[in-house]
């Protein structure tokens, strides 16, 4: 499937937290002490490229950097080095009015359907707030509008003048879907949008999120730890692991022919209904503290196939395929 | 491995009192549980799962109490005893693991203070000896170096670790039951399958019982020898994995399986269960499914009694479906 | 339920004062220091007024300077709470929302101001800035705003690690806004029980200067400057100038914090939720 031009393009996104070494321990330092620097890679020189209408599923587990890079992606952070574009331009060069456009365009869905809603507004105003704000709507037309966003995402309209509390857990995510529509956008990113629903109303969510991709034209960036979600939904998918990229190939390659040791035990652990009782052979090891990554490749403590070469040098993005590449020096062999 | 029935529970009942009314939250639960078993007690939010291992247990909270019904444990009906009995029971013949091992574990104290406590709760042992047990216990779970561990704190510990601490604590006194409440949800999915390989090894090894509480149909489909499909406060479906899961004859157990992403075709809407789960409180009268069911008739306004499906495999419909799914290989 | 009937029962006679007392305490006309001294349940020497609690050393009767001297106490203690809560709260809303810098900066110097004894700074201030009304509401709000700065800024630290925070970034939403309309009514709860407590500390605080002779003037007497006035006078058995007063204040201490109380077991539930 070919897609239209890039939308939004991370180029070298490198985001750290933590702290450098202060004075106090910087003047121990001169006298024989070893404090260093203490940063977190949550990012680590990640490349991102979604098309227009595309839907590129992000996973990896906790620590892979996946949330921070959504929130770098929609800007609500901001990256130590790297550049954020939009429809080919850099965000840091943009005039103000262009930017403040942008910002309205990528708009992000968040994980905790409680956390993600004021309890102190009712959903019309919720929904409101930030078109009436922003000038896109008249305060008059408050009710109108809400009333047509709701039918959007399918909440009965009874339910504008109610609190958060009042909803379901499904209700809430729709809440938050209709807010983050409320503004027009072209470009969503999910955080583990499902994530914290029950499985029949996480059918009935999926369902709305393929609906508004079809109805509005909405390109997504779906982060999920749930391969089997992202499988039914993404045209691409991103595989990180902490803070790197270790494989990215369209749905069909990498389900089919997936590369990374790493995916591959994603895959093994991927949640699927069977009739007999698995024998679980699982990857040994914890996944590592992203303080202290592992040297060189950061999966080789648990990976199966890991040479010597992979504790010393970090393997680098290479295309194995049309539109695949893996991270993994097993590929460089033959 | 004996066929010795562990766990039997019958007809329990749990209730609610509160300002307007007696709401009933646990209705007419029953199952059999053997030694080695495990089985998987499936149900989404608001399905009584958890509140099923609390009456068991022994651990609900004003206003909630056992209403009725029998929790037999190897013989033993739990609800005749008084609460120095059931004190002596827990942690000893039956144990729990919360989906929250910081639930289970004091933060302030080390693990070692812990699994001691644990052990000498029930036996009078030294504390040498209990320490034996303990990185005994450890080993069992998978956790190397058992002795720097003990000393360790539980913050000191990742996710993963500090659930299979919570396993090897309630492991320690040899139960015959474990019931572990969503262990594994909040887990990342590799880690949650070395879980899974050490409770699978366990339950073979020690002829425990398991009861995994879960909204995960597929951890239970690779885990549990039988499964308990819980809605409304009912078991409506109940029986062998492979007999349920090949032929889900309630709808809602069929309507759960074909919601699953894995088994849809890909970019095409998800089959959906149309309606919401209703509230405890304003239970439909009769089969509490009926209102989103599409095969509710007349008849669904009383309240259905198990069927048997097949060997092994009861359903509470009146009229359940009675093909295979054919969706699994 | 106590405390608040008690508090309804006082903050009326309060603001109705003028109507419910024989005589205007501040009106030195009206005072006749023959009175002076007399017993509770005594009429005035021209017989015009029983004096149910008795009178001070200047005639005043007790009765009439009590219910003029609870109604300072409550609107000093009402608008240097409310004064200090709005600086406070503005404060503190701005270290938490901002961070950084700016958060160590506010943070430090409500440490500082923490670290001083509260009666300490006061009578430094008015020291130097003399007595009045005016100004002793004024030094209350400066040794009392620290406190609500760092309730609402723990407060306001937890709801900015909330998602409906991102989401009002997300949604591109003015700094102001998402202070004031998102993050302000999520804090609103540990503030309201602290405020209703402190104004009973802001009540001691100005009867203890006034004891101490450095509130209001003699001529509008609050209930701590009329404790003070008859405390030389305890031990020659005219109790009744001091213990009255202390009792009214007594009273009307125990009943805020009555209220307090049980305003904080109410809001608590939901906190947790």
């Amino acid at each position: 499937m070919s897609h239209e031009k890039p939308l939004l393009q991370l180029a070298g996104m490198t985001k750290r937290f933590g702290h450098s070494v202060d004075p106090l321990h910087r003047l121990l330092n001169k006298l024989g002490a070893s404090h260093r620097d203490q940063y977190v890679y949550a990012v680590n020189d990640v490349n991102l490229t979604v098309s227009s209408k595309e839907v590129v599923g992000l996973v990896g587990e906790s620590g892979c950097g996946k949330s921070t890079l959504g929130r770098l992606a929609v800007g609500l952070l901001e990256p130590d080095a790297g550049t954020r574009s939009w429809r080919g331009e850099d965000v840091k060069l943009m005039p103000a009015e262009a930017l403040r456009k942008t910002r309205l365009s990528v708009q992000m869905i968040f994980q905790d359907p409680y956390a993600s809603l004021n309890p102190r507004r009712r959903a019309v105003d919720a929904v409101t707030e930030a078109p009436i704000h922003h000038g896109l709507i008249a305060a008059s037309d408050k009710k109108s509008f809400a009333q047509s966003l709701f039918a959007k995402v399918g909440l009965a309209p009874e339910m504008m003048e109610r609190y958060p509390h009042q909803f379901s857990g499904g209700q809430r995510s729709r809440l938050g879907i209709a807010r983050a529509l409320a503004v027009n956008p072209e470009f969503l990113v999910c955080d583990e949008a499902v994530a914290a629903l029950d499985v029949s109303i996480q059918a009935q969510v999926l369902n709305l999120f393929m609906k508004l991709r079809a109805d509005l034209d909405l390109t997504y960036l779906f982060i999920s730890h749930d391969l089997g979600v992202v499988r039914h939904l993404a045209d691409r998918v991103v595989i990180m692991y902490l803070g790197r990229v270790v494989e990215e190939g369209t749905g069909g390659e990498i389900f089919a022919r997936a590369n990374h040791p790493y995916t591959q035990a994603l895959l093994a652990e991927m949640p699927v209904i069977r009739l007999e009782r698995k024998t679980y052979q699982p990857v040994v090891g914890e996944i590592p503290s992203p303080m202290h990554p592992p040297s060189g490749c950061h999966f080789h403590p648990r990976c199966p196939h890991a040479m010597p070469r992979c504790t010393t040098e970090a393997p680098l993005l290479r295309e194995i395929a049309p539109g695949h590449r893996s991270a993994c020096h097993l590929n460089d062999g033959s | 491995m004996t066929a010795t029935t562990q766990l039997k529970v019958e007809n329990l009942v749990t209730e609610f009192v509160t300002r307007d009314g007696v709401v009933r939250a646990l209705d007419q639960v029953s199952f059999e549980l053997r030694a080695g078993q495990i089985m998987g007690l499936v149900g989404e939010s608001g399905s009584g799962k958890s509140l099923t291992g609390f009456s068991i247990m022994g651990l609900l909270d004003a206003p909630g109490r056992v209403a009725s019904g029998r929790i037999l444990l190897k013989g033993q009906d739990l609800r005749t005893m008084n609460a120095e009995q059931l004190r002596q029971m827990r942690g000893n013949r039956m144990a729990m693991i919360f989906q929250d091992p910081m639930m289970t574990l004091n933060p302030v104290m080390k693990i070692s203070a812990q699994m001691i406590e644990a052990i000498q709760a029930h036996r009078p042992v030294s504390k040498q000896v209990a320490l034996d047990a303990c990185r005994a216990a450890l080993a069992m779970v998978g956790i190397p170096s058992p002795d720097e561990r003990l000393q360790a704190y539980p913050h000191q510990f990742s996710g993963g670790m500090r659930q299979r601490v919570a396993i090897a604590i309630a492991l320690l006194n040899q139960p015959d039951v474990i019931i572990a409440d969503e262990p594994t949800t909040a887990l990342d999915v590799t880690i949650q399958g070395q879980i899974l390989a050490e409770v699978q090894k366990i339950c073979r090894q020690t002829g425990t019982s398991v009861i995994w509480i879960t909204h995960d149909l597929s951890v239970v489909s690779g885990l549990a020898d039988h499964i308990s499909v819980m809605y409304a406060g009912r078991i409506v479906e109940q029986g062998a994995s492979d007999a349920v899961l090949a032929n889900p004859s309630h709808p809602y157990t069929r309507g759960l399986i074909r919601s699953v992403p894995a088994a849809n075709p890909p970019n095409q809407p998800l089959y959906q269960i149309p309606g919401m789960t209703p509230a405890l409180s304003q239970l439909p009268k009769g089969c509490a499914f009926s209102p989103r069911c599409e095969r509710s008739t007349q008849a669904c306004q009383e309240v259905p009694l198990m069927t048997p499906m097949g060997e092994d495999h009861i359903a509470r419909c009146f009229h359940p479906y009675r093909e295979p799914l054919g969706l699994m290989s | 339920m106590v405390g608040l009937v008690v508090l309804v029962v006082l903050v009326i006679a309060a603001i109705f004062a003028p109507w419910l007392v024989p005589q205007n305490p501040y009106d030195l006309a009206q005072l006749d220091i023959l009175d002076g001294r007399l017993p509770p349940w005594t009429r005035s020497g021209d017989d015009k007024m029983l004096f149910w609690l008795g009178t001070d050393d200047q005639g005043r009767d007790m009765y009439s300077a009590i219910i003029y001297g609870m109604r300072i106490s409550l609107g000093v203690g009402l608008i240097s709470t409310l004064g200090a809560l709005l600086i406070g709260m503005t404060l503190g809303l701005t270290a938490a929302y901002l961070g950084g810098k700016t958060d160590s900066l506010i943070m430090r110097i409500v440490d500082i101001q923490l670290s001083f004894p509260t009666i300490l700074i006061a009578l430094i201030l008015l020291a130097v800035f003399g007595q009045g009304l005016s100004k002793i509401i004024i030094a209350l709000i400066t040794v009392q705003w620290a406190y609500y700065a760092r309730t609402v800024r723990s407060a306001a630290l937890v709801e900015m690690g909330k998602e409906y925070i991102e989401a009002a970034r997300c949604l591109d939403l003015s700094h102001r806004r998402i202070i004031f309309a998102h993050l302000l009514p999520n804090c609103m709860a540990p503030l309201i029980v602290v405020a209703a407590m402190q104004i009973a500390a802001a009540i001691a605080l100005e009867a203890t200067l006034s004891f101490l002779g450095l509130g209001l003037p003699i001529t509008e007497p609050s209930l701590g400057l009329l404790i003070s006035n008859g405390y030389s006078y305890l031990m020659s058995g005219k109790y009744w100038i001091s213990f009255f007063p202390g009792v009214a204040l007594l009273i009307m201490i125990v009943s805020i914090n009555l209220v307090a109380d049980r305003l904080r077991d109410i809001l608590n539930p939901r906190l947790q939720k």
